[in-house]
């Protein structure tokens, strides 16, 4: 028997799946263990035994692939343990990167509301100071011809200036490289001689895309984490060597796909928040496995809620993408988060209910853990809501403090507004719920999708008291709590695939000649298949997909519209993507927004190649009996609709596929409590994951 | 809390909607748009209004289109009522009664709900032409509003769903690029679409009555905290004072009345509108002031009808603030508008700065100019393209009480503004930037110092034939135009100069390698550039707050480390000393009071008083009445320099020094001066004025100060 292992390391727990040929998955949890997290993943790996008998070295000797997902990226960004580099960029742009675009520096990455307070607008510290930041005389025009090259001589003193100034890391970052790689390229050759090496990332390689702050920042942010994934790739492997796996590792990428781990310093930048990306792309598994093609992926825990859509199989892709207002221009997956989940702290400001930002976090953690918390927090409402039973809450690891949580309920909230603990625990819920209802209204109704069409698939410990009263005011009939829950992001691990992407900006008139943009499109997918096979993949396992980025002429902002047709392309084919963009166009903007006749142009060509790894084969059970009696644990009074109701309680370790219970109802597992109410029902389906509709 | 039959909630969740409403058109917008200055730069504005064309909620963008727009619903309704028909789109830019200038375009369109109009929404973008004697509408040459291309004070643009093609064809017709204009109304069509949807989802959810009880409310509740906050502000009168060089100068003069919960702004002492678009008209005055207010004052608020209630403006009829027509206003939003923001920043601002409670809210000026050009070339295929700069979004921001100002921190009316990147501008435009880099020492010294500026060159390239440049510097040249708050210094001056022939061949990265044989200095107006001509533009530096001989040395060492302030300035205008990037404490000593006795005039000062001295009888960062209220003292030294009704500018040390007292890139001599005023005990500086020729100092009146009231 062989086994594929995935592990995700997050803030608190480092999750663990184990996959064998016949697709049983065994999954286990270990505390994630900072600073040196390669000893959480031993133990989440140690902890599997308990599910497929094997000891580590038994369970490492016939793993044939590992893969891997990490926050380390985010986490290193966010303590500031960045590896010091230099840049070289054109002379007379040396400033690009603390300039931001000017006022973009101080409004980017706030909410509409922050962003009126233009007072109190800061830009970030730049990410390489000004005394590591060199400007070569060189320069390439649109058109990509060099008017200046590089000269070696003059690289050479720069590259010497920056290393002897403490950089551990080189980027390269030239106007219009996109166009013309040319110059960069000469610093690469100036650069593999002197300190053959050292870290070195070029904006020509790593995001051939137009905005030379964009790039410059990408640039930045790549060679500054690229040493610390580096190192921490190799301490990881170097561990698992020891305890008897040297074979192939692949890494999750915030793209939403897989890559080598020989291939992924270069590429750091790609990891950033790729672990949640990994729970939306275990969400697409799920809705392939379980036929749902369009899903609203929810992620409520502690701290955030997260949420990303699902549509046919495909996630979008996020604009401006930002970490911590430090701009890169790769593509990730689009995740939207509010800091509102189980900790967020509940307060009245000017007389008027707040919930979060600020949250409680683990420690002090919401008043009824009794760890110290004050303040009370949703967990709290949840609990006095009635939804929480401690025998199940976390495994039955927290006694839950229902009076210590009513007073500091009472105290700070209810009694402030004159109101019944009750009737403001069942507002504040609400007003929570709003809250989420918005961000979700924004990733969906507001794109122009249609929140009926989608099924909303749930985890994380504090989703299932909220989304079951947040989906039917979205119009959404059907809430998946998975089965994978407690460890979606491994799971999304193992549903992933190799994915490799180009893109290339050309403007071309649409339609216009098609061997000019099967020319391109056959450059690019040459340079997809030539970094496939450097994976030790073979061509023939490659799914090549392509993209256009479409306008109309003269706009500054282009549709992504999928090329179906055939290959090589021909006239035909493009009059229908173009007809399929105006389509899209007309849904998003009203039927007099389009303007048809400026023409329509091409801006940008991406090819995405793909290599299906195998799927875990989820073992299906045999459907049992409707009823749910032998999980019944009590009749319990709890919140639902306008008042204090009579539910029952279910035991999820004890219900069977097949089983269905009737709101008002809960159901505890040991990762979430299920709040199913009245009108709904909940149907355990032959994987066990609980659908209610 | 607000006293309304909608619960809490409800109340919560409509506001916050209503907001998302103006943000996801923006963004609609921003999507559709073809030109940099809007889909980049974010020169646009989508708000909502009441069934009666009172604002409802203020959006995102340019805000000083906030209350204007309100005036062209009020236009609408007014001229097509009983004609209004469910999705009707109006298209309305006449800026005698509304809009800022022709080329600002308001799209304007009601949403019914069961057969009545529950609201309306309104868009803006600076379209690319508007058809006037120059291109892109900005008009230098106009001499009346005749030449300034087309207005109107409403068309009906859609009925009933459809476009009115006879319209739009008409508009096209009269502009130069009709295929980027084209492209301009159709993105302002594309916002309208998305927040009427959204404000119909929101009536089908919660029932037109509930939405209007709720921006009833909210009107009501933005309405007296606004009060409320003026109440609680000391009343009084402060003035300010700003210059416009042309061939004459103008003078532009401010004085806000703040008495218990009303302000007033009051333009008299303003000079005569003139024979240029420089001036503005009475609503773009209206709308300027606004974008200062709601930032300074009510950030945190609803920008809706209750902030414009306790405001009254006087503005006299015929001057600068308040053409009468016919006369030009297509320069407004660069030249008057500007000069109407800078002047309400900086009395609101001392407003503010004389409560301890508001004094966090203070600011220097920001960003003061607003400079850019148009350009109108040939590609190399022979296609007609014009291009609208972006490089003033970049702005800067002034210092505040407790911090420095912005680098390139954007200007203060444009929430959300950016430039676009050199590769944007040259996909656009067959030209190249030559650099776009900070300039050192061009933020106004202070205690906390003024965000810098930028500077940039560009060239024609790739294209054919030469560029035609419609330039709009003109002003900051001469005049320092950033006021400095409480003893801060303007930020530097600007620069528009064309190297005719330049060396570009020497890749030029910076001022001093742009070289040419005859450089031109430019100012408002029209020109040509051929292959080699640079076009060199520096803007103008934010102004900073408090003394600079106040500022902590290790801020001053740190500035000097990022490039930001040089060792001169930091030892001539800071009195800091550095050798080798490590501060000389004692040399800094020595040089701060040889610079504070150079001041009296050879004088020793006074030392620094011990202890916390503030009382609540603030006037500024320097100056207060003493715990009796009956003497103005220096808070640093605890001099005391006259009666509490004196004017203390005539008992303090006064020294009229030329603009380059604050550093580089400023005018050495000439027409203008910096009326400095020092402490005759400490030599703090408490003041700078800004004046040209004989003109004397500013006076403020500070009539009582009020207490923080218990927020209900």
């Amino acid at each position: 028997v062989s086994y594929v292992v995935a592990v995700d390391i997050g803030g608190t727990f480092t999750d663990c799946v184990v996959v064998d040929e016949a697709g049983t998955m065994t999954v286990a949890k270990a505390f994630s263990t900072p600073p040196d997290f390669s000893e959480g993943v031993v133990n989440a790996l140690r902890a599997q035994e308990a599910g497929t008998g094997l000891v580590l070295a038994e369970l490492l000797e016939r793993t044939t692939l590992f893969l891997h997902a990490t926050s380390i990226a985010e986490n290193a960004i966010v303590d500031g343990t960045l590896t010091p580099a230099g840049l070289l960029v054109t002379r007379g742009f040396e400033d690009a990167l603390r300039m931001m675009r000017g006022g973009y520096g101080r409004w980017s990455g706030l909410t509409e509301e922050a962003k009126k307070d233009v007072l109190q607008g800061e830009k970030p510290v730049p990410l390489i100071p000004s005394s590591m930041i060199v400007g070569i005389a060189e320069r390439t025009d649109s058109a990509g011809r060099v008017l200046a090259p590089a000269e070696d001589e003059e690289i050479e003193r720069a590259v010497r200036q920056l290393v002897e100034g403490g950089a551990e890391s080189i980027g390269v970052c030239f106007l219009w490289s996109f166009r013309n790689g040319e110059n960069e390229q000469r610093v690469r050759k100036v650069v593999r001689k002197l300190y053959p090496n050292i870290f070195f990332t070029m904006s020509s390689e790593l995001s051939p895309v137009e905005g030379e702050y964009e790039r410059t920042s990408t640039v930045a942010l790549n060679v500054r984490l690229g040493p610390v994934i580096e190192r921490y790739l190799g301490r990881l492997r170097g561990r698992l060597a020891e305890h008897g796996y040297t074979g192939p590792m692949l890494v999750m990428q915030a793209h939403g796909g897989l890559l080598s781990v020989d291939a992924a310093p270069a590429r750091s930048v790609g990891m950033i928040e790729s672990g949640p990306v990994s729970g939306l792309v275990g969400s697409a598994a799920i809705g392939e496995l379980i036929d749902l093609p369009k899903i609203l992926a929810t992620d409520m825990g502690g701290t955030t809620f997260k949420a990303g859509v699902v549509r046919d199989g495909r996630i979008d892709v996020e604009r401006e993408t930002n970490v911590l207002r430090y701009h890169y221009s790769l593509q990730k997956m689009e995740i939207v988060s509010i800091g509102l989940a189980g900790g967020s702290i509940i307060s009245l400001e000017q007389g008027l209910p707040k919930i979060g930002p600020r949250s409680a976090g683990a420690l002090p953690g919401p008043v009824c853990y009794g760890f110290g918390g004050t303040e009370p927090t949703v967990t709290d409402v949840d609990l006095l809501l009635g939804y929480l039973d401690s025998r199940f809450f976390l495994g039955g690891r927290a006694e839950l403090n229902v009076d210590a949580a009513l007073d500091a309920f009472r105290r700070t909230i209810s009694d402030p507004l004159g109101m019944e603990p009750i009737e403001a625990a069942a507002a504040v819920q609400r007003l929570a719920n709003s809250m989420i209802y918005d961000l979700l209204h924004k990733q969906t109704i507001e794109k122009g999708l249609d929140p009926t069409e989608y099924a909303m698939l749930s985890y994380g410990g504090t989703a299932g008291m909220h989304m079951t009263s947040i989906a039917p005011e979205l119009g959404i009939s059907r809430i998946i709590i998975p089965h994978s829950a407690s460890v979606h992001g491994a799971f999304g691990l193992v549903s992933a695939d190799i994915v490799h992407s180009e893109v290339t900006t050309r403007v071309l008139p649409l339609p216009s000649d098609p061997p000019e943009i099967n020319a391109i499109f056959d450059e690019l997918v040459a340079r997809v298949l030539e970094s496939v096979e450097a994976q030790n993949r073979r061509r023939d396992e490659v799914v090549i997909e392509r993209l256009l980025g479409i306008r109309y002429q003269r706009q500054v902002h282009a549709i992504t519209v999928p090329v179906s047709g055939r290959e090589p392309l021909v006239l035909e084919d493009l009059r229908e993507i173009a007809s399929r963009f105006e389509a899209l166009y007309t849904e998003r903007y009203g039927p007099e927004a389009g303007y048809r006749e400026a023409g329509m142009e091409l801006v940008s060509f991406g090819v995405r190649g793909v290599v299906p790894l195998e799927r875990p084969h989820l073992r299906k059970e045999a459907l049992g009996p409707v009823s749910p009696e032998s999980a019944y644990v009590e009749t319990k009074r709890a919140y639902f609709g306008d008042s204090m109701t009579d539910a029952r309680c279910y035991d999820f370790e004890r219900l069977r596929p097949g089983n269905r219970i009737e709101g008002p109802a809960i159901v505890w597992s040991p990762i979430t409590t299920l709040v199913v109410n009245p009108g709904q029902q909940v149907r355990c389906d032959e994987y066990m994951n609980m659908i209610v509709f | 809390m607000t006293q309304t039959v909608v619960d809490p909630f409800t109340f919560e969740i409509i506001r916050h909607k209503l907001f998302r409403v103006t943000e996801e058109a923006a963004i609609a917008l921003e999507n559709a748009s073809g030109t940099s200055i809007t889909a980049e730069g974010h020169d646009l504005m989508v708000s909502l209004y009441r069934a009666d064309g009172s604002l409802m909620v203020g959006g995102a963008g340019f805000i000083q289109h906030i209350t204007s727009a309100s005036q062209a619903v009020k236009h609408v309704l007014a001229k097509f009522s009983g004609d209004l028909n469910e999705d009707d789109v109006y298209l309305f830019n006449d800026p005698y009664s509304g809009a800022l200038h022709a080329p600002d375009v308001y799209l304007i369109a009601p949403i019914f709900w069961d057969g009545r109009i529950g609201g309306f929404v309104a868009g803006f973008v600076h379209v690319s032409d508007i058809g006037g004697i120059d291109p892109g509408g900005f008009c230098p040459r106009a001499r009346s509003c005749f030449e300034e291309g087309f207005a109107t004070q409403g068309l009906k643009f859609v009925e009933r769903g459809k476009l009115r093609d006879d319209v739009f064809q008409t508009i096209l017709n009269v502009v130069r690029d009709p295929g980027i204009v084209a492209l301009d109304l159709k993105s302002l069509m594309a916002a309208i679409h998305v927040a009427k949807e959204r404000m119909l989802a929101l009536y089908s959810r919660y029932g037109l009555e509930t939405v209007d009880e709720v921006s009833t409310a909210l009107v009501a509740q933005s309405e007296a905290r606004f009060r409320q906050r003026l109440s609680e502000l000391p009343d009084g009168v402060w003035r300010s004072r700003t210059y416009y060089e042309q061939e004459e100068v103008l003078r532009i003069e401010l004085a806000a009345i703040k008495a218990g919960d009303t302000l007033t702004f009051d333009f008299t002492g303003t000079d005569h509108q003139v024979h240029n678009g420089v001036n503005c008209s009475y609503w773009a005055t209206w709308g300027s002031l606004f974008a200062t207010l709601f930032v300074l004052v009510v950030p945190d608020l609803v920008w809706n009808d209750g902030i414009v209630a306790p405001v009254r403006l006087i503005a006299p009829e015929g001057s600068l603030v308040n053409a009468r027509r016919p006369a030009p206003v297509s320069l407004a939003t660069i030249a008057m508008v500007q000069s109407v923001r800078n002047l309400s920043l900086s009395v609101i601002s001392k407003m503010l700065g004389a409560s301890n409670d508001y004094v966090a809210r203070a600011t220097a000026t920001w960003a003061p100019t607003n400079m850019t050009y148009h350009l109108t070339g040939t590609s190399k295929d022979g296609a007609s393209v014009t291009e609208h700069g972006t490089d003033v979004y970049a702005g800067c921001g002034g210092a505040l009480s407790t911090k420095d100002g912005l680098d390139l921190g954007g200007q203060i009316h444009a929430l959300s503004s950016r430039w676009a990147n050199a590769e944007r501008h040259e996909t656009g435009f067959p030209y190249r930037y030559l650099y776009r880099r900070l300039v050192i020492d061009s933020g106004g010294p202070g205690k906390y110092r003024g965000g810098l500026c930028h500077e940039y060159a560009v060239i024609p390239h790739g294209g054919s034939g030469p560029v035609t440049a419609v330039l709009m510097p003109g002003r900051g040249m001469e005049a320092p135009l950033s006021q400095g708050l409480f003893g801060g210094y303007p930020g530097c001056n600007t620069a528009c100069i064309v190297f005719r022939d330049g060396n570009v061949a020497d890749t030029p990265h910076d001022l001093a390698s742009t070289r040419s044989d005859c450089p031109e200095h430019m100012g408002m107006g029209i020109t040509e550039l051929d292959g080699n001509d640079i076009l060199y533009i520096r803007h103008e530096g934010a102004a900073g707050y408090g003394d600079p001989l106040d500022r902590d040395p290790d801020l001053v060492v740190n500035d000097i480390a990022l490039g930001l302030v040089s060792k001169e300035a930091a030892r001539e205008v800071y009195g800091v000393v550095v050798a080798e990037g490590v501060e000389d404490p004692a040399g800094t000593q020595a040089e701060r009071l040889r610079i504070r006795q150079q001041r009296l005039g050879g004088r020793l000062p006074e030392g620094r008083r011990e202890g916390d001295a503030r009382t609540r009888y603030r006037i500024g960062e320097y100056l207060q009445l003493d715990e009796s209220g009956l003497t103005v003292e220096c808070v640093w030294c605890g001099h005391a320099l006259c009666g509490a009704d004196d004017r203390w500018k005539d008992y303090a040390v006064e020294r009229i020094s030329p603009p380059s007292v604050g550093g580089p890139f400023r005018v050495k001599e000439g027409r203008f001066h910096l009326l400095e005023f020092f402490c005759p005990g400490c030599a703090t500086v408490l003041d700078v004025d800004v004046a040209y020729g004989d003109d004397g100092p500013l006076y403020d009146t500070i009539h009582s100060w009020n207490e923080l009231t218990e927020d209900q």
